[in-house]
């Protein structure tokens, strides 16, 4: 598919005739810039740093709710697990549904990983886009502890996830029916993993600063050809 | 660029992004890597989609007909339509909204069949160990050193600098990834015209690279579906996370997995 150089196909027709068309059409106003075929969305600035700063997710919006995730991760930090029930809502709609849930602590060195099988028996995803709010860091006897929350548009928590860990950063929380395989079980820091290069969503110039690809590039400028 | 007994090593900021050229042969011409510079701002100048000068863009407007279009224009028009038709339009570069206000936009393709070539520039000049890192889409040759593979890490949906999965790869190979990150661009669903939901990230395993970038951006449009529809394609293989950062993949993605913990 590669290799074609000809001067005539016969998908040029095809082509030809899609052409037209967009050219018939009344162009559509130019969208924000986002690279190929994408669009940016109104997202909140963020500064992302490794271990997430404090509630810089969407932070404007979900103050009340980081204050709570706090307040989540101080007794995660005391019970190991709990029960707990129905959030309040902060004004915004956002119901948070997640009543009498129990949270489990799932230690790394077990990972509650099987692989799932491939795609038949995976359960269909209608998910609409969750927002991801991180909490306030919170400073306990055993160190820093930070949580992720995920909610549903509808507001309802779908995921907490540990952003910081008091002692190792191999530890999951898990909570409400979701039996999958956690993520961030696999996840591994770029040095562990020993990468050669990094595949992800298409960067521009000024997120590659920031990115783990450029570090990579930077050691490799040394003459290193691995992040040990 | 540098050059070590570690081989050659450059990036090169165009097209939008960074790429990263790293070329393990030690004695690889430094003209190799100013070949593909040159090329990849040749691309950039016919394809852009943020410049209204170039040829898509003219295309796009109706200004130019594909016949007065170059032989490579035309060649990355055709494989969009074939892959269109293949996907069912869930990649379609022929209605989907631009950058430059127009609805073409064939840049899901553009930058993996662009890199793609480039590392056929790289092995015109000798070279056959490299790795070929546009943004996130990689071309792979050869090896890092010896008979080693190479180690990629995917980038973890929601950590920047965490990496989800390692995979291996050597040879002839391309990887390639579509997400959408916390604050970055959303993936138009053709069909539709809305942002695609349904996937946290996609990443395509296959022979050539143009071909896994777009097939990459069908899938994360199909959502888990998708995986089905790339096991009738030979030779390509995809890994998909889940909003629930559940994992799943299609049948022979296996085979690029380290063996570690979560092999079993």
């Amino acid at each position: 598919m590669t290799t074609q150089t000809s001067g005539s196909d016969p998908l040029d027709s095809e082509i030809a005739a899609r052409l037209e068309r967009l050219a018939a059409r009344k162009a559509a106003p130019a969208l924000n810039r986002g690279g190929g075929s994408t669009v940016s969305m109104a997202y909140e600035p963020k500064d992302v740093s490794a271990s997430g700063s404090n509630g810089v997710r969407n932070g404007r919006r979900h103050a009340a709710k980081r204050a709570r995730i706090a307040a989540l991760a101080a007794s995660l930090l005391t019970t190991g697990s709990l029960t707990f029930g129905l959030f309040a809502a902060d004004g915004q709609s956002n119901r948070v549904l997640v009543g009498a849930a129990g949270v489990v602590v799932v230690p790394s060195a077990s990972p509650p990983v099987t692989a799932l099988p491939p795609v038949s028996a995976s359960p269909p995803v209608t998910a609409a886009a969750p927002t991801v709010v991180d909490g306030d860091a919170f400073r306990n006897p055993y160190g820093d502890v930070q949580v992720e929350a995920t909610f549903s548009p509808d507001g309802a928590l779908l995921d907490v996830s540990m952003l910081r860990f008091p002692n190792s950063n191999r530890e999951s929380v898990q909570i409400n029916q979701y039996a999958t395989p956690r993520l961030n079980s696999e996840a591994l820091s770029a040095q562990s993993a020993q990468v050669d290069t990094i595949s992800g969503a298409t960067y521009t110039s000024n997120d590659y600063e920031r990115s783990l690809q450029s570090a990579i590039d930077l050691a490799r400028a040394d003459g290193i050809t691995q992040l040990a | 660029m540098t050059t070590t007994s570690n081989g050659t090593h450059h990036v090169e900021h165009v097209m939008g992004t960074a790429v990263s050229i790293d070329i393990r042969d030690p004695h690889c011409s430094p003209d190799a890597v100013m070949d593909v510079v040159g090329w990849l701002h040749h691309v950039d100048r016919t394809f852009s989609t943020y410049d209204n000068a170039t040829q898509i863009s003219a295309l796009g407007r109706g200004d130019i007909t594909l016949a007065e279009a170059t032989d490579e224009v035309r060649d990355v028009l055709r494989m969009c339509e074939v892959i269109r038709t293949e996907t069912a339009d869930a990649f379609d570069a022929f209605d989907i909204p631009a950058p430059n206000g127009t609805r073409l936009d064939p840049s899901g393709l553009v930058k993996g069949w662009a890199i793609e070539q480039a590392s056929g520039i790289l092995e015109e000049h000798g070279c056959e160990n490299l790795c070929i890192n546009a943004g996130g889409d990689i071309a792979i040759r050869g090896h890092p050193l010896g008979m080693e593979p190479w180690r990629v890490g995917i980038r973890h949906p929601e950590m920047r600098d965490a990496v989800a999965l390692v995979v291996k790869v050597s040879e002839r190979c391309a990887v390639a990834t579509s997400a959408t990150y916390e604050r970055g661009p959303h993936i138009i669903d053709p069909r539709s015209g809305d942002p695609a939901l349904n996937l946290a990230s996609v990443t395509v395993i296959g022979p050539n690279l143009g071909i896994a970038d777009a097939y990459a951006t069908a899938i994360y449009v199909m959502g888990l579906g998708g995986l089905e529809w790339i096991e009738g394609h030979a030779g390509y293989d995809a890994y998909a996370i889940t909003h629930h950062g559940s994992t799943s993949w299609s049948s022979g993605f296996n085979q690029y997995r380290l063996c570690d913990k979560n092999d079993t």
